[in-house]
């Protein structure tokens, strides 16, 4: 027969769960007065603090629970017959109830709703991001094969194309693959290309660098030669003394 | 001033790609500059720096004069007079010279600078140089003239400038006043030119055309060795930033010798 009384390591066992239960009442009560009684509030990071102690007691106290259910669910409380069951009733009808107190039920029956809600919102999520998955894939595509070489937004186009600020003075042509072509034949023939870049960068860029090409006679000049010639105006050889 | 600077160049063809580099990287759009550069020469005899009552009748502005003459005075060295022009004030090809926008530069304020020989070698990895700059003057030609330096020449100045922190990165190319277009006194002695040849005779002085890059920042005094070090340091970082785009360098300092030789 199985001894009814408890092991040492059973005893260890509630001993623990004792003490993680008092240590959770106690950190809830000092956080209770700190937030009835603290006159100012405590600050957001000691509140923070605290909820994060709290929480981690919990988890400990669930981890213990779950580690030596099969210690817990088999221990049960019974009276010995020497104890005073007429003058502490009360006290008796406590330690043996098992069915909840109706407070906690309502309590538990919360936490489960929660955790149900909260798997259903879980799966909501997933559901969505499937989707979503989908969807901006094919989206992806058509754009790439559609409207990738268009200039203007849908919203431009249905503004109306010639209100448009392109930030460019010159005309932005819409048949842009033409005009890369063309721009790059103006490209090959001019001595000095920076005209178009040049104005539409800054605005205020006025000069048309076109104008100023390559002197085909000119001589090359080194990097040297050029700054000298910017500081001084030297550029004929010296005369040797 | 001590002017604080790393030069770098970069071929025609880069340039549209580097000012755009540059104004991403200065988050501005540059200041479009066009002037003209004339070179005086001070002489190397009897050299008395500048005209003494015309410092003394600068009044306020004296101290920065008679520092800048207590320069000149050392050596004769080639100064500069920068006058800002517009594209219009360049004729059109061909017009005749009675319609062509008449330039008078006494009678526009102008810039004096002077620059002078970088500092020798030093530990710092950057050219440095001492520069004094006297703005918005007028009648700068006539007060070198009476203090005996000699116009050379003239050359126009086209660049774009762009600011980023304490950094000034100036992309230029020189552009040369061909010689049928400068006025003469006499043979071998040029005068200042009361009117452009047009925009389009300049010719660049390299016939390659390249650009010339410049980042540079000023230092109030040489001796402030806290500033110079920060101003080095930022130079540095600018040049870190462009490595492998654009190449930042610490020239051989005699390049940017102002000193007038026999």
């Amino acid at each position: 027969m199985a001894t009814t009384s408890l092991q040492q390591d059973d005893l260890k066992t509630l001993d623990q769960m004792r003490q993680r239960l008092s240590q959770l009442a106690n950190n809830i009560a000092s956080l209770k007065s700190d937030i009835l009684q603290g006159n100012p509030l405590p600050p957001w990071e000691s509140i923070q603090t605290s909820a994060s102690i709290l929480g981690n007691n919990i988890n400990s106290i669930i981890e213990h629970l779950s580690r030596n259910a099969d210690t817990l669910n088999r221990t049960v409380v019974y009276p010995s017959t020497n104890y005073p069951g007429r003058t502490q009733e009360g006290l008796l009808g406590q330690l043996l109830r098992k069915k909840l107190e109706v407070q906690v039920e309502t309590w538990v029956e919360e936490g489960r709703a929660i955790q149900e809600s909260t798997q259903e919102s879980k799966e909501d999520v997933e559901e969505l991001w499937t989707w979503g998955k989908e969807w901006i894939g094919q989206r992806v595509a058509t754009y790439i094969l559609e409207e990738a070489g268009d200039n203007y937004t849908v919203e431009e186009r249905e503004m109306g194309i010639e209100n448009v600020n392109i930030g460019l003075r010159r005309k932005f042509d819409e048949e842009s693959e033409e005009e890369d072509e063309d721009e790059d034949k103006e490209m090959e023939d001019v001595g000095v290309e920076v005209t178009t870049v040049g104005k539409s960068m800054g605005g205020q860029v006025e000069y048309g660098l076109e104008e100023i090409r390559r002197s085909p006679d000119g001589k090359s000049r080194g990097v040297k030669e050029i700054l000298t010639f910017a500081t001084s105006r030297n550029h004929q050889p010296r005369p040797v003394l | 001033m001590h002017e604080l600077f790393l030069t770098a160049h970069i071929g025609e063809e880069d340039c549209p790609k580097a000012l755009q580099i540059l104004q991403g990287y200065c988050a501005m759009s540059p200041t479009s500059i066009l002037r003209r550069r004339l070179y005086w020469n001070g002489p190397l005899l009897h050299n008395r720096g500048l005209d003494p009552t015309f410092i003394t009748a600068q009044g306020q502005r004296a101290r920065f004069w008679s520092s800048l003459s207590e320069q000149l005075i050392r050596q004769a060295y080639t100064v500069l007079l920068l006058y800002d022009v517009t594209r219009d004030q360049f004729p059109k090809a061909y017009t005749p010279a009675e319609e062509k926008p008449e330039l008078d530069c006494d009678a526009i304020q102008g810039t004096l600078l002077w620059t002078d020989l970088p500092d020798p070698a030093n530990p710092r990895p950057v050219n440095s140089r001492l520069l004094m700059t006297i703005e918005g003057e007028k009648g700068l030609c006539n007060l070198l003239e009476s203090s005996s330096y000699k116009f050379t020449g003239e050359v126009v100045e086209e660049g774009y400038r762009f600011v980023h922190d304490y950094v000034v990165i100036y992309l230029t190319r020189y552009l040369d006043v061909p010689t049928e277009f400068q006025e003469m006194e006499y043979k071998g002695k040029p005068k200042v030119n009361k009117t452009m040849p047009s925009f389009e005779s300049l010719a660049p002085f390299d016939s390659e055309n390249k650009w010339i890059l410049t980042a540079s920042l000023q230092v109030l005094a040489a001796s402030d060795l806290e500033h110079m070090q920060k101003g080095t340091d930022e130079l540095m970082k600018i040049k870190a930033d462009f490595e492998g785009c654009f190449d930042f360098q610490m020239k051989d300092r005699h390049i940017f010798d102002t000193r007038v030789k026999q």
